[in-house]
């Protein structure tokens, strides 16, 4: 008897691209550390699976040159996750199949896949029923064709935000054939191809500005802040058949700090000034329109503003009403008498450095969420079967903040903090001048360098000896204060940038950075052992300690 | 099901993986993994995870976009698991209205700063990012929510009454949970405090945070519903993914870039010393540049001149597609992998050991002579007592204005720098001929390189003339790209014993030792082809300055006559065989204690670079005169093991470590100069601790 079921991977992403080929698969591996290698993680091609139109899957192994196309003449290859079914029966686990369901009494016919994409992201901002755009699909167990997820407003909605008879495409999804080379059930993802889509009377809304007529102060108020808020519409194309968003939706008149609201919320933030003067940096755009917004003004998200939009005719951030085919969904798989099993899939962009890791990803967020406490315990250093990986794990970190410092203008986004810095420490309640802020970072052009980009050089060669596990482990032991003087503290109260790491980067909070509570404790207790073993071996004479 | 085609480690950890996230699916490339996403999401790429934090406590769902914290949004009752009388319509349906609307006030619990003890978190008044944070720092266990109307708008006192008795979340929490056995009759597990209207004031509840995921693994749907995970995403994609700086994402949308390789050339050049100082192939340009405009010729160093020429948000939504891919830094569209330049006389693992003992003595040698260069420059001195981390040093006052003094205090800074990375290829190599078994050697060559293959270049203590730069500059220059298997080169040597520990896998069965082999050797021709890089900087930052206007010393090391020099020249030497003293007392460390023992050995280099200073004023070097116990290699020779003290205990070569110092120290001690005598002491005063610091690591 069947006794559960789930999906494998609980959660994918299907990334978008116009090609009608999906992307090969591949994988990341240890650093390449050919003499002429990058001293990074590789991609490496994989085996990959195809599936023909009536759902039979073949592998198909990788080239034997070992190449990856990301990119080729339709355009950028689509990343199109299985998910595969796996659970648990009398006598058994793994992959459900065929055979797994006629050993339990069932068959295709019993099951059924379903597939419920949506894109809320106008109507989180309208809150209007009709601006949300959903696809659903169920499929039986036994039917192989590909499916198209059609986008739509609810039916009945008022002022809908497509056009009648219209629908965005949110992806396809194929349920695949078992054979006796790929017995087990599993469905595909493709993503859409990435698109945008406008308002049917689009170009005429980029145009349009505030009547200087009916009203000169808005129209020379919008001339002003369009050199600062304002893009160049100029010369932008977009098909015709992409001109589907129905101009008479609520998401089409969405805006952020209407004109007409405007007289009030000056008045109110009058006594606000020295703060706004703070927050009105280059950096800071997003932090100035919630404070002249107000504090208890719906912004919308944070940071506000997240809409393509032009300066007027009505708000400050005029909502141009674009949509966009991104999504993300759920993937239901029934069999009948047991709980269904979920998955969740994102539609996301590319990822084009693909051979480059973030320092947290999504993944190590998950994990911070639920399984800190396991870090915390002493068995995560202290057992000898399980030192091995953590070192790993921590090696694994410190490459990931190499692949990413290497590829940031390290220079470039110190400057940027230091100007943030500045304008938050003019706040009337900073405990620091802004000078003092600034000099919290780095003053780039003061340091004496034979490079163009001497913080840049400088952090690129620091965190390639960093992930070298001989030198960091050293480092750790010379410096028993490493962590905690240099990894900034996860939920710190400070909220200026310093120099420790991860550096000048955002965090989720818009405040510094830091890698999660998981990954610190983690590192904590992997440097403590490190002087411990190492206070041991002197502990046991010169020369006692291994050199493993 | 894993996919068995695979022949090389996958970088997935499944510890620090949630249910079923380890699993690697059959065909899915790791772009489609959670470890490929973004989680500092201001907003994120692949999804929102804040998303999630608005349901942090089941039941109630809230929004963080308000300066005065978070509001309430939705109830769902059916997830609450004390729900009291609440229901969805308890929200105000005018709640766009701040007086109408209840706020999150406080959140009790444990929170990761300090997980064994229970706090109460005042929010109301605060910005929603600070309560986006407090929620992220939530510990996976109980939690008490109290939330409420504005204060002004509460009637009071009663509020205030009703309050009181719930701001020990301690107690509410032990109620909760006793509630969860059965023991409910105490009657402090929350309440909710509503007006005449029957419109609530005040709501307190106690509940488990939320788990977030189902026992599967599946962000839990009936806790953020589909929709939800990406609701808070730009639209359309391509306004943000322009508009965000890649201080959040460089991973996945990189900053700064090298050009395709068919517009880039080689990155060594064949038929000149240096490539040109703004060459094609470096990694400075914009991955976001608008690629229709010229590229500047130097890389920008302010965010104003960076974002300038980049694609604007209307230019990404039309032109996304546009954009390459990024591999290995460089902008490509496919993925090909480098084959390893043939070699045919692969080294066996003692052939590696024992030309890993010979390039300890060209490192040190190196060294020596980096260091002999750097001295002899007419630059302000460059502090050395500097620790992990430390900033880059600021240019010296009066300097920002002065060009050719500005350029010669650069050139000496990275001179020093590659110099001290040089000490560290030193005592790489020796760790890892000790990996193979090996004795750690401090000889120094005579003659860098080897015969008959290696390009010979004798020993030479010059100042950093013009000829001496290009000497290094060859000796650095990497060979080139696959073209030149032979060991011309240091980096060709290098290479050579990098292909033959990559290709002989069965002469490292030791768990772990190919890698180790591997990471600590690259790392020593990674830096050495940013050594020629760098010095290839030097050579442009001196140009048009003449050698007798940035160099100080202007000789090879020449006996001073004259005191405090000829003291000063004895000095350096000493400290010159302490430091070797205290690395090869280091080096036979196990390895455990080798970190510690050289923070301490360091010290006496801290001494030679004052010393050296000292000298160079004078218009002197450093003599850098061999100890007895070190020996000069041949280009044949075989380098011996380091034994300043003739086999004696550790301990014992720890007293001796500093002797060689304190008879040069106590003349310098009795010199006429106050300021030379008072450094003496200073010197003696960081040895006596070196000392100290070294027995107490011993004993």
């Amino acid at each position: 008897m069947l006794k559960r079921i789930w999906l494998v991977q609980p959660m994918a992403f299907a990334r978008v691209g116009g090609s009608s080929t999906p992307l090969a698969n591949y994988y990341w591996t240890t650093p390449d550390l050919s003499p002429h290698g990058s001293g990074r993680t590789r991609v490496v091609a994989a085996e990959s699976l195809e599936v023909a139109a009536d759902g039979t899957v073949t592998a198909v192994p990788p080239p034997a040159d070992g190449s990856i196309v990301f990119k080729d003449d339709e355009g950028i290859r689509p990343a199109c996750p299985f998910f595969e079914l796996h659970g648990e029966w009398d006598g058994g686990s793994g992959e459900i199949t065929p055979a797994v369901l006629e050993a339990c009494g069932l068959t295709l016919d019993d099951v059924t896949w379903q597939v419920h994409q949506a894109n809320h992201k106008a109507f989180h901002l309208t809150g209007a029923e009709g601006d949300k755009i959903e696809s659903r699909v169920e499929i039986a167990g036994t039917d192989h064709a590909m499916r198209r997820l059609e986008g739509r407003p609810p039916a009945g909605a008022a002022d809908p935000i497509l056009l009648d008879g219209r629908h965005i495409l949110q992806g396809r999804v194929q349920v695949t054939k078992p054979n006796d080379a790929f017995p087990g059930l599993r469905l595909r993802f493709h993503p859409p191809p990435g698109h945008a889509f406008a308002p049917a009377d689009f170009h005429e809304r980029v145009g349009e500005q505030p009547s200087i007529f009916r009203d000169p102060g808005q129209w020379l108020l919008a001339k002003a802040l369009n050199r600062f808020f304002g893009r160049d519409w100029s010369d932008f194309e977009i098909p015709d058949d992409r001109l589907i968003v129905n101009p008479a939706s609520p998401w089409t008149s969405f805006g952020l700090l209407a004109f007409e609201d405007l007289p009030e919320q000056i008045v109110d933030l009058l006594p606000h000034l020295a703060d706004a003067r703070a927050v009105s940096s280059a950096a800071d755009q997003s932090e100035l329109l919630r404070l002249v917004a107000g504090p208890t003004a719906d912004v919308g998200n944070l940071p506000p503003g997240l809409f393509a939009y032009t300066v007027g005719p009505n708000a400050v951030q005029d909502g141009l009403g674009m949509v966009d085919d991104m999504s993300d969904g759920l993937i239901t798989c029934r069999i009948r008498g047991v709980e269904p099993a979920y998955a969740r899939v994102a539609v996301s962009p590319p990822h084009f450095a693909p051979d480059r890791r973030q320092p947290v990803s999504l993944a190590d967020g998950l994990a911070d969420r639920l399984l800190r406490d396991e870090v915390r315990d002493p068995a995560w250093t202290a057992d000898p079967a399980t030192w091995q990986s953590t070192r790993a794990s921590v090696d694994d970190l410190l490459e990931r903040a190499y692949e990413t410092a290497g590829l940031a203008n390290i220079d470039v986004w110190n400057a940027w903090f230091r100007e943030e810095n500045a304008t938050n420490a003019a706040e009337q309640d900073s405990r620091v001048t802004p000078e003092q802020a600034e000099a919290m970072l780095w003053n780039s052009a003061a340091v004496p360098s034979v490079e163009d980009l001497p913080l840049t050089a400088i952090g690129r060669r620091r965190h390639r000896r960093n992930s070298a596990t001989e030198f960091f482990d050293d480092l750790a032991r010379e410096n028993p204060d490493l962590i905690e003087q240099w990894i900034r503290t996860p939920g710190e109260p400070e909220h200026l940038y310093d120099k420790r790491m991860p550096a000048v980067m955002r965090g989720a909070d818009r405040y510094p950075f830091h890698i999660t509570r998981r990954q610190y404790d983690e590192m904590k207790a992997w440097a403590a052992k490190l002087r411990a073993d190492a206070a041991a071996a002197q502990d046991g004479g010169a020369g006692s300690g291994d050199n493993d | 099901m894993s996919d068995d085609t695979r022949d090389l480690p996958y970088k997935i950890y499944p510890r620090n993986l949630t249910a079923r996230a380890a699993e690697v699916v059959r065909g899915n490339p790791v772009n489609t993994r959670p470890e490929s996403g973004v989680d500092n999401s201001h907003p994120g790429l692949e999804f929102d995870q804040r998303m999630m934090n608005r349901a942090f406590f089941p039941g109630l769902v809230f929004d963080f976009q308000y300066g005065i914290g978070a509001k309430l949004v939705a109830i769902r009752p059916e997830l609450l698991t004390h729900p009291f009388d609440l229901s969805a319509g308890d929200v105000p349906a005018d709640s766009a209205d701040a007086k109408k609307a209840l706020w999150l006030w406080y959140i009790g619990g444990r929170f990761g700063a300090n997980p064994d003890k229970t706090v109460l978190k005042d929010l109301y008044g605060r910005d929603g990012y600070d309560v986006v944070r407090a929620t992220a720092d939530l510990e996976d266990d109980t939690v008490v929510v109290i939330v409420g109307k504005q204060p002004d708008e509460l009637e009071m006192p009663s509020a205030k009454v009703f309050l009181r008795r719930f701001l020990d979340p301690s107690r509410l929490i032990a109620g909760f949970k006793d509630s969860l056995f059965g023991e409910d009759q105490g009657p402090e597990i929350g309440g909710i405090l509503r007006d005449a209207d029957g419109a609530v004031q005040i709501g307190v509840l106690v509940g488990p945070r939320a788990k977030y995921l189902t026992g599967e693994g599946v962000i839990d749907p009936d806790l953020v519903p589909v929709g939800e995970l990406t609701q808070s995403l730009c639209s359309p994609w391509q306004w943000d993914f322009a508009d965000c700086g890649c201080y959040y994402w460089a991973g996945s949308k990189p900053d700064i870039v090298k050009p395709p390789q068919d517009e880039a050339g080689p990155e060594i050049p064949t038929d000149s010393l240096c490539p040109p100082p703004d060459g094609a192939g470096r990694q400075v340009l914009n991955f976001q540049r608008d690629r229709s405009k010229p590229v500047p010729d130097k890389p920008a160093t302010t965010p104003e001149a960076w974002h300038e020429n980049q694609m604007t948000q209307p230019d990404m939504i039309q032109h996304w597609e546009t954009l390459p891919f990024v591999l290995d830094e460089r902008e490509t569209t496919v993925w090909r992998p480098h084959p390893l330049p043939p070699i045919e006389d692969e080294w066996d693992r003692e052939r590696v050991r024992d030309e890993l003992a010979v390039l300890a003595t060209a490192e040190h040698a190196l060294c020596v002579e980096y260091l002999y260069a750097m001295y002899s420059l007419d630059a302000a001195p460059i502090p050395a007592e500097r620790r992990y981390g430390q900033s880059p040093i600021d240019l010296p006052r009066g300097l920002a204005e002065d060009d050719r003094g500005a350029r010669t205090f650069a050139a000496a800074h990275e001179v020093l720098m590659i110099a001290v990375e040089e000490m560290r290829h030193l005592r790489w190599a020796n760790e890892a001929l000790m990996l193979l078994g090996g004795h750690a050697t401090l000889d120094r060559a005579s003659v860098i390189g080897r015969r008959p293959t290696q390009r010979q270049l004798p020993f030479l203590l010059a100042p950093l003339t013009r000829r001496q730069l290009d000497d290094f500059i060859s000796v650095e220059k990497p060979s080139p790209f696959f073209a030149e298997p032979d060991p011309t080169s240091l980096d060709g040597i290098y290479t050579h014993m990098q292909i033959s520990i990559l290709n002989r896998p069965q002469d490292y069965p030791e768990p772990g030792l190919q890698e180790k082999l591997l990471q600590l050797i690259k790392l020593i021709i990674d830096e050495g082809v940013s050594h020629y890089e760098r010095f290839c900087r030097v050579r442009h930052a001196l140009d048009g300055i003449d050698e007798s206007d940035y160099l100080a010393v202007t000789s090879g090391p020449e006996r001073a006559t004259e005191e405090p020099y000829a003291d000063l020249q004895d000095l350096a030497d000493a400290y010159y065989d302490t430091l070797l003293r205290g690395v090869c007392l280091t080096l036979r460390q196990g390895n455990a204690s080798r970190g510690v023992m050289l923070e301490q050995a360091r010290r006496s280099m801290y001494n030679l670079h004052d010393t050296a200073y000292r000298l160079s004023r004078g218009g002197y070097g450093v003599l850098f005169t061999l100890p007895p116990w070190v020996a000069e290699c041949g280009p044949d020779g075989v380098p011996r093991p380091c034994d300043p003290e003739g086999g004696a205990d550790a301990a014992r070569e720890a007293e001796a470590v500093a002797e060689p110092a304190r008879a040069p120290l106590e003349r310098l001690a009795r010199s006429a100069d106050p300021e030379t005598r008072k450094a003496a002491e200073r010197h003696r005063s960081t040895l006596d601790e070196m000392v100290a610091g070294l027995r107490r690591i011993l004993s």
